[in-house]
């Protein structure tokens, strides 16, 4: 089995409880985590540390997730950076919207197990 | 006169009652002094009367002003300089009119016909006076009729309608006539009797706080009229007998015009009782509407709010079983976590299912349809649910006999969802070691109504209702049944089997068969209702037969054939869609 590359994941939500699990998921699949409370800390990370993916949740205070998208993905710095949108919202609007936004992918919190976030991640990564 | 004295007694200390009675003693001596004016011989005499006509006409004016500044109630703005002036002024011309000649000069005796009066060099500032007197107390009328409530404006109204209706007859009659046409003196009476009307409306905006129907006020008025008719006929009889006679006449016309009376005012009594009762009936139909309409976004909220935390219960579970990322050496803990596992995914279904449910009801269900092949779905249900069947060591077979042809024209994931419900309940409630069929076969249109009414029929004996919830969400047009023929998939086991009390409780919300506290098998009691509403969203019904307990069951959906997908998005089309439609939710 080929060895995973120590991937950076960056993971924007401010609901601990998932944000936690999936944390805790990718360290266990060997990935680099890092995590942000809130939208601006997000995007602060992102610049700096330049993650390889990033998990944006859409419901936060402050800048909601489309809007951070927006904002990652106009600046030269991050733009590059796939972004999956998680969301505990299952509405069709918010997948279009996410499209739309330049996301890569959409994965509703609880529909998905963590094994199957890391799917998605990797699909992301690889592709 | 008699209406004054009525008023005035109904209640002396009312201000307005008094002005009234006051107005109306004046009127009555004003026309009184004309009428033994014009009769008078003598010219003297007649010209007495004639000036003691125009006095009570003056102070006639100043009762009217006052009544008017009471009538319906105190004006705010009252300038008692205007109050003053009116007052002064009028009396001024009753006094001159009295005592010297500025008013009434003479009388003349024509050669036939009635007397006239000329008036003397006073005559027409008097007049002048008068019209701008009238004038003002219309204009504060109207003041006061914008800016009443309804139901003073309607008193208001009847008043207003009064002091036009004389100001205007008085008008044509006592100075226009006389102007235009100097020798019909007759005319100028009647400008005079005008009042009588005058007097007539505003007794009756006085003493009406009600009941301003107009058949009422018709009954009465023709009433009274009759009444009074019928009255002074007596006093014109000729003989004893004529005068027993129409006071006999009079006697029954008046009591059959009260009985008329009553009865007219129950009628609309009744009318109005009806209106208030039928009103409330309205509101508290709109609040259940309300009511319910929260109720399904509570649920709809609550369990938006429930999946977080459901989710990561099942994701840690799910990697500690799952992906086996930990090993639980404990036995006991193993067995324990794996009850919690259990639970935890059966909490995450019941809430997938409630959001479903209560999407539903909303409305906010999202429908895709596509070309589905029917076949292909009951193959891939199959392999869904092997692992559960083989648990209970059942045989899944397929029975595609009856037709060539399964496509049908529906939303995959939906059809998808009723299949599994059907055959995990089938799967449930099987004893172990059982065959569960799932086949496919053609019936008319005709037979399928006549099969899922006969159950309904069941049903709709027993005391609970059909969840109305469910058909108010869906539209009948997306009820309807497209086609001649439908396809029919149906899943049958020999399983535990419904008496017919049981099928009546079916596609209920929350039903289960059986005695709960021996059954092991778990469930939410939702499957079979969501399955229900998600056949009739798509143009479908769904029934089940069973010859009766522990003689098993099967359970029917119908789907309109390919050929008919032109008809059903024509009819599709026509439904509203609401704009935040979901997909369904998954438990994952």
């Amino acid at each position: 089995m080929a060895e995973t590359k120590k991937f950076k994941v960056l993971i924007v939500d401010d609901d601990l409880t998932l944000r936690d699990m999936y944390a805790e998921r990718m360290k266990i699949e060997g990935y680099e985590v890092q995590i942000a409370e809130d939208g601006d800390e997000g995007v602060r990370i992102a610049k700096k540390e330049k993650p390889d993916i990033i998990l944006l949740d859409i419901m936060m205070p402050g800048t909601n997730g489309f809007g951070i998208l927006k904002i990652l993905k106009e600046d030269a710095d991050t733009k590059e950076i796939p972004i999956l949108m998680l969301s505990a919202l299952m509405q069709e609007e918010n997948k279009e919207k996410s499209k739309e936004g330049g996301a890569d992918g959409y994965i509703v919190k609880s529909e998905t197990t963590p094994a199957e976030v890391i799917e998605k991640v990797k699909q992301t990564l690889t592709s | 006169m008699l209406l004054g004295i009525w008023i005035y007694f109904s209640d002396r200390k009312s201000k307005i009652n008094i002005w009234f009675f006051l107005i109306s003693i004046c009127i009555l001596l004003w026309n009184v002094f004309a009428y033994l004016g014009y009769r008078s011989t003598d010219t003297i005499q007649s010209v007495i009367f004639f000036k003691l006509n125009f006095f009570f006409v003056s102070l006639y004016f100043i009762a009217f002003y006052f009544f008017t500044i009471h009538f319906p109630t105190i004006s705010k703005k009252r300038s008692t300089i205007v109050d003053a002036i009116v007052t002064i002024l009028a009396s001024f011309f009753a006094i001159i009119t009295l005592f010297t000649r500025m008013m009434i000069n003479n009388v003349l005796i024509p050669s036939e016909g009635k007397l006239i009066f000329q008036m003397g060099s006073l005559g027409n500032t008097y007049y002048i006076f008068t019209i701008l007197l009238t004038g003002y107390i219309l204009y504060i009328l109207f003041q006061k009729y914008r800016v009443l409530s309804s139901e003073d404006k309607n008193r208001t109204k009847f008043f207003l309608l009064g002091t036009i209706l004389y100001a205007l007859a008085n008008v044509i009659f006592s100075i226009g006539v006389a102007l235009l046409y100097p020798e019909n003196y007759n005319y100028t009476q009647l400008g005079d009797f005008s009042a009588i009307l005058f007097l007539g409306f505003t007794a009756y905006a006085i003493m009406k706080h009600q009941l301003f129907n107009i058949r009422l006020i018709a009954t009465e008025s023709i009433t009274a009229l009759l009444s009074v008719g019928l009255l002074t006929q007596i006093f014109l009889s000729n003989s004893t007998t004529e005068y027993v006679l129409k006071f006999v006449v009079w006697a029954l016309a008046s009591y059959g015009g009260w009985m008329l009376i009553k009865s007219v005012k129950n009628e609309i009594k009744h009318r109005e009782e009806l209106q208030g009762l039928y009103k409330q009936l309205e509101e508290a139909n709109n609040h259940l509407k309300e009511v319910d309409a929260l109720k399904t976004e509570f649920i709809s909220m609550a369990s938006h709010e429930l999946l977080t935390p459901i989710s990561a219960i099942n994701g840690y579970l799910s990697m500690i079983f799952e992906e086996k990322i930990v090993k639980i050496e404990d036995e006991k803990a193993k067995k324990y976590l794996t009850q919690v596992y259990g639970s935890s995914k059966r909490l995450a279904k019941l809430v997938a299912e409630l959001l479903n449910v209560s999407r539903i009801e909303q409305g906010r269900l999202a429908i895709e349809k596509t070309e589905i092949d029917l076949k292909e779905i009951a193959e891939s249900v199959i392999a869904e649910l092997k692992f559960k069947a083989e648990e209970r060591k059942h045989t899944l077979k397929t029975n595609f006999s009856g037709v060539t042809n399964a496509k049908s024209y529906a939303d995959l994931d939906k059809i998808k969802e009723i299949l599994i419900n059907l055959c995990g309940n089938s799967i449930k409630y099987s004893p172990d070691g059982s065959d569960i069929e799932i086949g496919i076969k053609k019936l008319s249109t005709s037979d399928v109504e006549k099969e899922y009414n006969d159950m309904a029929e069941m049903s709709s004996k027993k005391e609970n209702a059909p969840d109305s919830s469910l058909q108010n969400a869906i539209d009948e047009k997306l009820r309807q049944m497209v086609g001649e023929q439908q396809l029919v998939v149906y899943v049958s086991d020999n399983g535990l089997g419904l008496s017919g009390d049981d099928i009546s409780h079916l596609f209920k919300k929350f039903s289960r068969v059986g005695d709960f506290t021996t059954q092991k098998v778990q469930g939410t009691g939702l499957g079979l209702y969501l399955s229900k509403a998600l056949t009739e969203m798509q143009h479908g019904r769904i029934w089940v037969t069973s010859e009766g307990r522990n003689k098993g069951s099967i359970f029917s959906f119908t789907l309109p054939e390919i050929s008919q997908m032109e008809e059903i998005k024509k009819l599709d089309a026509k439904v509203k869609v609401a704009k935040d439609a979901k997909p369904l939710a998954k438990s994952g």
